[in-house]
């Protein structure tokens, strides 16, 4: 009874702060909003607040939630409390595809960014890939998955690195930029669709959270208590790198969110995916959101990307791990 | 018949692990699956448990074809214990013994009638005081007392043990084993795979020997002090004889 | 007699041979155009792999780009000068240790340009050519300051950097940059002036519209092939013009199609006159 407790306090105090994140953090930003202007919807302050620093906060809040959720959902699956949204691939993939699209100067493609598209074109390549490659004889393991991530990231990696090396000036600091992640606001047709995406594969996810558990202590031991491992490690790869790619090709790859924000859930709160992955999903929103904030104010008006913010903490953050716990 | 295991044959690639293993299992019966290392003692569990399909041969669970059966159907009848469990899973001890009721729990979260259960099965197998820690920082015995909780707590027809005595001390053996003993009684129906002679004749109702890929040696524990043959497919240098209170005892030549 | 004849003639050959460095190459594409300005086009063997202009330099040999060019491919071709930039690779130390003659200009500032024009005229044996290079560039910006005195400067916002297809993570001028300096002349001023500032902040949106520029120039999404730039200045213009902008209400957008606005070269004079154009109607 005191768990069920536990486990709703936690859960319902991060959904509030991914709320309180929503409404105070769009008031951060290179110079002040004046609040009466606001109110009376005057331009540009309204402007600048709904279409520029509401959009672009809640880009954070939810591409910092898919990112944590995903990570909780590979540690889980992979049995690795080191493992990231990107050890499987999708992520260096997504990068590979918009790198070329840069590189190729695909503006738009089906009405939206090239950028995106070679994005998506690029993660879901690779998805198959590596679940092709990780089926044998109809059967999905674990170690599969993870060799064929291993083998993607190196060979995804190594053609970026050719691409940008190949390119000419403007292609070439567009395509470092790009790297580095970061956020900024977005047209909210494209945002809402964004939006739907990760709460629709979060649901799917999260409704799964006992069979994770279960994949978490290992694959014979679910199997014999109810969960169909293999049907569930594709379920878990296609809709964990679903959350990565859709981020991915909006805002850059953005590390630490993913490694960092689990591993504190899971030791300060509780290794239960039923609580982890929800907690995870609602403070990995407000750790990138805010990382977010901190770069529109730390150097105004000069923006620092979120993606440098947040190596900025999890990079240390790592290296306390280290010497404390291991 | 609860378990039925009729011709079954079991290949990994090329090389052939299992064939034409046949016996079958009651409710109440404490089976000791025992043989040399590499004799399939694991497949052979693995099998019984719906973990891999026999190459040849059928098994069937309460005379019905194991493949016909539902995993969820399975998991609430049938409880398994692997050989190895890794050692840094994070989750609490009171959550994995919980996690022997997913089968049973249909919602979101386990129900109170779900907890009472997994408190009995902890106290049982003596780890309910560390109920709240972490595995990883468990010893070898205490986190075995923690998963034998979690097969109790799942109330199956069937217990498969793959050595479940692995870093128990002495003590402790004799615990776990009595407490096998006593759920036999109840009408469940243990197979444990071990390699202790004497803990599964002082405890099992039947010793099953696998040698040569096949079922070697089938004989109840009462006629095994007078039936030796089966003692030479360990080795040579064991004579079995009785102790003072008339079990079988092994000891070394 | 014969003998010091001799001897003063080889020594006038080798001196005179030093003086004009027959195999020359660029590190960037700055000093390639800076080369071909001076007349020492044919001259030029190899350019860096960022090199556009003049075209004739398409067919030449590549040797990496000025963050890290390629050592070994320079010193295969013998080159008896290289031009090269300071920088964090020390491609000095460098060609130094395999004894290639090396002159190092700066870059970066509308006086570097200068002095790096003077540098390579000087190394090269052409310093009245230099000189005269010189004069013509600052007296046509001159010619334009003249052109735009007395009018209203007008606030200008540079953008050097996006990403592709959008008007996110936008790359500004600060007021460290040449082409800041560029602007002045021009008859504009920076609206990014504050103190402090990087030389090429990365601002957002935001910014751009509290800073309320009269006119936006972007040289942001250019591309590396010239071809495409006219079909990629019609997206941009596009994308401001959806913008609650007062520069893009008032049509003064503008969408840089000639990479003479980002090489700090010789041709900066041209991106000065178009920039008075643009903000004030003025020139040719």
């Amino acid at each position: 009874m005191s768990r069920d407790r536990f486990a709703r306090r936690w859960i319902i105090g991060s959904a509030l702060a991914f709320v309180c994140a929503a409404v105070l953090l769009p008031l951060a930003g290179p110079a002040p909003l004046d609040m009466g202007r606001v109110w009376a919807g005057e331009e540009p302050d309204w402007s600048i607040l709904v279409h520029l620093r509401v959009t672009r906060t809640l880009l954070g809040l939810f591409g910092g939630a898919a990112l944590a959720l995903a990570g909780s959902l590979f540690q889980s699956m992979l049995r690795d409390a080191l493992a990231t949204p990107y050890t499987l691939g999708v992520s260096t993939g997504a990068s590979l595809g918009a790198v070329v699209s840069i590189a190729l100067g695909w503006h738009v493609v089906a009405g939206m960014p090239g950028i995106w598209a070679g994005a998506f074109i690029g993660a879901a390549a690779v998805m198959v890939l590596i679940v092709l490659a990780a089926a044998r004889q109809r059967h999905v393991s674990v170690m599969g998955l993870l060799l064929a991530g291993i083998a993607t990231n190196s060979v995804c990696a190594a053609l970026i690195l050719l691409i940008h090396g190949l390119s000419g000036m403007a292609n070439s600091f567009a395509i470092s930029r790009w790297l580095i992640g970061s956020l900024d606001s977005i047209e909210q047709p494209a945002l809402l669709a964004y939006i739907a995406t990760v709460v629709l594969m979060a649901v799917v996810i999260i409704r799964q959270a006992r069979q994770w558990n279960l994949l978490s202590v290992g694959d014979s031991w679910a199997a014999t208590r109810g969960a169909r491992v293999t049907p569930l490690l594709v379920a878990g790869y296609t809709s964990g790198s679903i959350l990565t790619a859709a981020t991915v090709a909006l805002t850059g790859p953005i590390g630490f969110i993913g490694l960092v924000v689990p591993h504190v859930v899971r030791t300060r709160v509780s290794a239960d995916d039923r609580v982890l992955m929800p907690c995870s999903f609602f403070l990995g929103g407000v750790l990138l959101a805010s990382c977010d904030a901190i770069g529109r104010v730390i150097l105004a008006p000069a923006d620092v990307p979120a993606g440098a913010i947040t190596a900025l903490i999890g990079g240390p953050y790592l290296v306390w791990l280290v010497r404390h716990r291991i | 018949m609860l378990l039925q295991a009729h011709d079954v044959g079991w290949q990994l690639g090329e090389v052939r692990i299992l064939q034409r293993v046949n016996f079958t299992v009651e409710p109440g019966e404490f089976v000791a699956l025992m043989g040399r290392n590499g004799a399939g003692k694991s497949s052979l569990l693995d099998l019984i448990a719906g973990l891999r399909r026999p190459t040849d041969g059928a098994l069937s669970f309460d005379d019905r074809p194991l493949e016909y059966w539902s995993a969820d159907d399975l998991a609430r009848s049938i409880s398994h214990l692997p050989q190895m469990v890794r050692a840094d899973v994070a989750i609490s001890a009171e959550e994995l013994v919980l996690m022997g009721r997913y089968p049973h729990a249909m919602g979101w979260s386990e129900s109170d009638d779900d907890r009472q259960a997994a408190r009995l099965a902890m106290t049982r197998c003596g780890c309910f005081e560390f109920r709240d820690r972490r595995l990883s920082s468990l010893s070898g015995g205490e986190r075995q007392r923690v998963l034998l909780a979690a097969c109790l707590a799942q109330e199956p027809r069937l217990l498969l043990l793959d050595e479940p005595a692995t870093f128990l001390d002495i003590d402790q053996q004799l615990q776990c084993f009595t407490m096998l003993r006593e759920e036999a009684a109840r009408g469940v129906a243990c197979i444990a795979v071990t390699h202790d002679l004497n803990l599964a004749l002082t405890f099992c109702s039947r010793l099953v020997v696998l040698a040569g890929k096949t079922v070697a040696a089938d004989i109840p524990v009462t006629t095994a002090a007078e039936d030796t043959t089966w003692l030479s497919l360990f080795s040579p240098r064991l004579v079995v004889s009785r102790t003072p209170s008339g079990h079988p005892w092994v000891s070394y030549a | 007699m014969w003998r010091w004849i001799l001897i003063v003639a080889c020594l006038w050959t080798s001196v005179a041979t030093a003086q004009t460095p027959s195999r020359i190459v660029s590190t960037s594409p700055s000093i390639t155009e800076a080369l071909f300005a001076l007349g020492l086009g044919d001259r030029v063997v190899a350019v860096s792999q960022y090199c556009r202009f003049p075209p004739a330099v398409e067919r030449l040999p590549k040797i990496g780009t000025f963050l890290k060019p390629d050592v070994e491919l320079i010193a295969r071709l013998r080159p008896d000068l290289t031009v090269v930039h300071s920088g964090p690779y020390q491609i000095e130390r460098r060609l130094e240790i395999l004894k290639l003659p090396f002159v190092t200009v700066e870059r970066g500032s509308l006086s570097s340009t200068f002095s790096s024009i003077r540098a390579i005229g000087a190394a090269a044996g052409v310093s009245d050519r230099a000189a005269a290079l010189v004069a013509t560039i600052e007296a046509r910006l001159q010619r334009v300051r003249q052109a735009v005195a007395g009018k209203k400067p007008q606030k200008v916002l540079l953008i050097v950097g996006r990403r592709p297809g959008t008007l996110t993570d936008l790359i500004a001028v600060g007021p460290g940059s040449y082409m800041s300096d560029l602007a002045a002349i021009a008859g504009g001023v920076n609206v990014l002036s504050q103190g402090g500032l990087p030389e090429y902040p990365r601002i957002s949106m935001e910014t751009v519209i509290r800073l309320a520029p009269d006119v936006i120039i972007d040289a942001g999404d250019m591309g590396d092939r010239p071809e495409q730039r006219e079909a990629r200045k019609i997206l941009t213009e596009g994308l401001w013009k959806r913008q609650q902008l007062v520069a893009a209400r008032n049509g003064r957008i503008h969408a840089v199609v000639s990479d003479a606005f980002v090489v700090p070269g010789p041709r900066l004079v041209e991106a000065t006159e178009t920039m008075a154009l643009w903000l004030h109607g003025v020139g040719r």
